[in-house]
């Protein structure tokens, strides 16, 4: 009996070892010579937008690293704790930019500019994007929940047809484990119960990236990616 | 084993019968829908590129008019609703009759299978309105004020006439261009042009479009004011600007033939105070679409016309929306078409006439009026003697300009109008920004239009001489026989 017991005991603490957690650290730069992007000239509603509003669809820092590539794994299956995600129109642009949103969780807009703007969701697939929602708010101080477009994991392109510059991007996603990169082009993903998976990067200027990796509990996985 | 054998006989019918359906819905799908639709459901068909608005994608499962909220998929009955009646004002015509009730629930079927996305939902809200409450006359002023807060002439235009900043930068979800509604015609919205109509557009907005959803916003004014969902009748705020919109409707006066007042002084401008008295007829237009190069995608669908004369010089008013003012005269523009003879038999050939029946163009280009003589296409020339003049404006979307020439020029290549007779007349309009020159056009078929004779005090003086003159005439017939009886 005594001996059962040892082993099951034995088991069991072979496979918390062996399903212990690791860190991902994830640097993504530019290959070649980084382009200069105009911001954008604003024609409409100059005096709540600014003369200019910057473009941010490639922000690239110190160090050739690349700004808002949203980093997560496949194969991966987890609890996420937040179940909101909020999208502020703010001076003519959306913020966050880029963005992960809690699958099933509500998606909430709001406005703090003094003019309309309107939300208007696309599902996109491939080369094929499909109006989630397109939602008007007109005025300062209004807010918006919509419950639906987050009800499958994707990714959603946001824009607003007042203002032709303004865009979003967003991944709706059913686990914890993904990160945006910052300025110098580095994300952590932590606590990944270790395991192979398939990380993948989006840039929305500079597409899709995947690669194979290997979590192992208590180490950090380092992965790099070159885009261009 | 017997029971097995039974229930294998029975399963196997069932599948026969869906694999008929299946295979029979196909076959009405490529026969009556593919052609515009394409064979893969993703709106490529052999039809697709000569029809605007484009067919439907059945790939993105998203469609403009319906009964369901924003971003929920259509009932069984909005699809077939569609299928049957056809959508007014594009190239999807109704197949009632054509398809059986049955054939057009298998067809819809067989479409969702061409969707990558939910085509049914356990619950689907349905966005209903329930009567329109009646409002004041001073709502109107108050939906004005959400028309501008709700920052709709940004593409509908200050007057709506669809000119707003961005009307000519949209795109829908195919990437194709599409151009926000003139809401001063009515008669084109294609959900229908009722307050009631206007609600639900404004509601759940146009999906695959950027016509937004209101819904929210609208909800919310109702919540701010302590209202009840549902309760129509302190609903007020909200309905204003559907009321507002519906305001906006212009009377459609579509005719065939304008009748032409005699007044004494002919109007000088499109502004003058006499074009109000003057009853206007408007005429449709298409595109030109019989000789290279066609137009498939005619951007101006109409034509107001209104004109007057005095005896001896006729004034010729048009008005047409055109969302864009391209520098114009160099792209936009106008003539309208007359036949140099007209007996009341023979008409020329309406696109610019034929050899044995030329044409008179009176033309408007670059801020200058001239006249046009054509035989047939590829004749078409500018006359040496012009006798024509005008004026013009152009307003929030909307040209308007104005023809003036005698009626009889005694020019061999003008056409002469004489008082109450009987002229064709046809229409020509480019607009410059659509990429609309030459034959690529919009057009008129051949309308008509009379002028009428001066009004003089015989009218009422000859009604009166006839009843005096049956009377007295009847006074001595009757006298007559009286003395022959004696």
């Amino acid at each position: 009996m005594k001996r059962i017991f040892t082993a099951v005991c034995l088991l069991l603490l072979s496979y918390s070892i062996a399903h212990g957690e690791g860190n991902i650290s994830v640097t993504i730069s530019y290959k070649g010579n980084p382009p200069t992007l105009q911001a954008f000239g604003v024609t409409k509603d100059e005096e709540v937008c600014g003369k200019t509003v910057p473009n941010e669809s490639l922000i690239i820092g110190p160090n050739e690293g690349i700004k808002n590539a949203m980093v997560y794994l496949n194969g991966v299956k987890g609890e996420i704790k937040e179940k909101k995600f909020t999208l502020k129109n703010e001076k003519c642009r959306f913020s966050p930019h880029v963005g992960f949103a809690p699958k099933g969780g509500e998606f909430v807009i709001s406005n703090d500019d003094l003019c309309l703007h309107n939300v208007h969701t696309y599902f996109i697939k491939g080369k094929m994007k499909r109006t989630g929602f397109n939602t008007a708010i007109p005025n300062k101080g209004d807010q918006i929940t919509n419950e639906r477009v987050l009800r499958n994991p994707g990714l959603i392109k946001v824009q607003c047809d007042a203002h032709e510059w303004m865009s979003a991007w967003i991944i709706a996603i059913d686990h914890p484990y993904f990160a945006v990169t910052d300025e110098n082009g580095k994300a952590e993903i932590n606590n990944v119960p270790d395991g192979e998976y398939e990380i993948v990067v989006f840039h929305e200027t500079l597409g899709e990236y995947t690669k194979k990796i290997k979590v192992e509990a208590g180490k950090i996985t380092t992965v790099e990616f070159k885009m261009k | 084993m017997r029971k097995s054998f039974l229930l294998l006989v029975l399963l196997s019918s069932q599948l026969i019968f869906v694999k008929m359906v299946y295979s029979d819905a196909r076959e009405i799908y490529d026969r009556k829908c593919a052609g515009c639709h394409g064979i893969e459901g993703d709106g490529q068909g052999p039809g697709t590129s000569s029809v605007y608005p484009p067919p439907r994608d059945f790939r993105t499962w998203i469609f403009k008019y319906k009964s369901t909220a924003e971003d929920y998929p259509p009932t069984d009955e909005d699809l077939s609703r569609i299928v049957r009646k056809g959508i007014p004002g594009t190239a999807m015509p109704g197949f009632e009759g054509i398809l059986k009730d049955e054939e057009i629930k298998f067809v819809i079927q067989y479409m969702k299978k061409f969707s990558m996305f939910e085509t049914e939902e356990e619950e689907i809200p349905v966005a209903k309105v329930d009567g329109i409450p009646k409002l004041e006359p001073s709502a109107v002023e108050k939906g004005k004020k959400l028309y501008k807060e709700f920052g709709c002439p940004k593409c509908h235009g200050e007057k709506g006439r669809g000119d707003g900043t961005r009307s000519q930068e949209l795109e829908d979800d195919w990437e194709n261009k599409i151009v926000p509604r003139n809401l001063t015609k009515g008669w084109t919205y294609r959900r229908g042009s009722s307050v009631e109509d206007i609600y639900v557009t404004l509601k759940i907005g146009i999906p695959g479009t950027p016509m937004p959803s209101f819904l929210e916003v609208l909800e919310e004014m109702r919540e701010d004011k302590g209202i009840e969902v549902g309760s129509n009748e302190t609903e007020k705020d909200p309905w204003s600007l559907a009321y507002y919109v519906h305001s906006l409707q212009e009377e459609p006066n579509f005719g065939t033939t304008s009748r032409i007042k005699y007044v004494d002084k002919l109007p000088n401008n499109p502004e003058d105070e006499t074009w109000s008295f003057v009853k206007p007829v408007r005429f449709h237009l298409i595109g030109q679409v019989i000789s290279p190069p066609r137009n498939f995608t005619p951007s101006v669908e109409d034509i107001l016309m209104k004109a007057v004369h005095n005896g001896k010089e006729i004034a010729i008013l048009v008005e047409w929306d055109d969302p864009t003012k391209t520098n114009f005269g160099t792209e936009d523009k106008i003539a309208i078409e007359f036949p140099i003879t007209f007996e009341g038999r023979e008409k020329p050939f309406f696109v610019l006439g034929d050899i044995d029946n030329p044409v008179n163009l009176w033309v408007f280009e670059n801020g200058e009026f001239y006249e046009g003589y054509a035989e047939g296409v590829g004749t078409l020339r500018r006359q040496i003697n012009n006798n024509l003049f005008g004026s013009w404006e152009y307003d929030n979307g909307r040209y308007r300009v104005l023809f003036r020439r005698l009626m009889d020029t005694e020019d061999d290549e003008d056409t002469t109008i004489k008082p109450f007779k009987f002229l064709p007349i046809a229409f020509f309009v480019w607009d410059g920004y659509n990429g609309e020159a030459d034959l690529k056009s919009a057009l008129s078929t051949w309308y008509y239009f009379v002028p009428e004779v001066k009004p003089s005090n015989k009218i009422f003086a000859i009604p009166i001489l006839v009843v005096l003159l049956t009377f007295t005439s009847e006074v001595i017939l009757m006298k007559s026989i009286k003395t022959n009886r004696k």
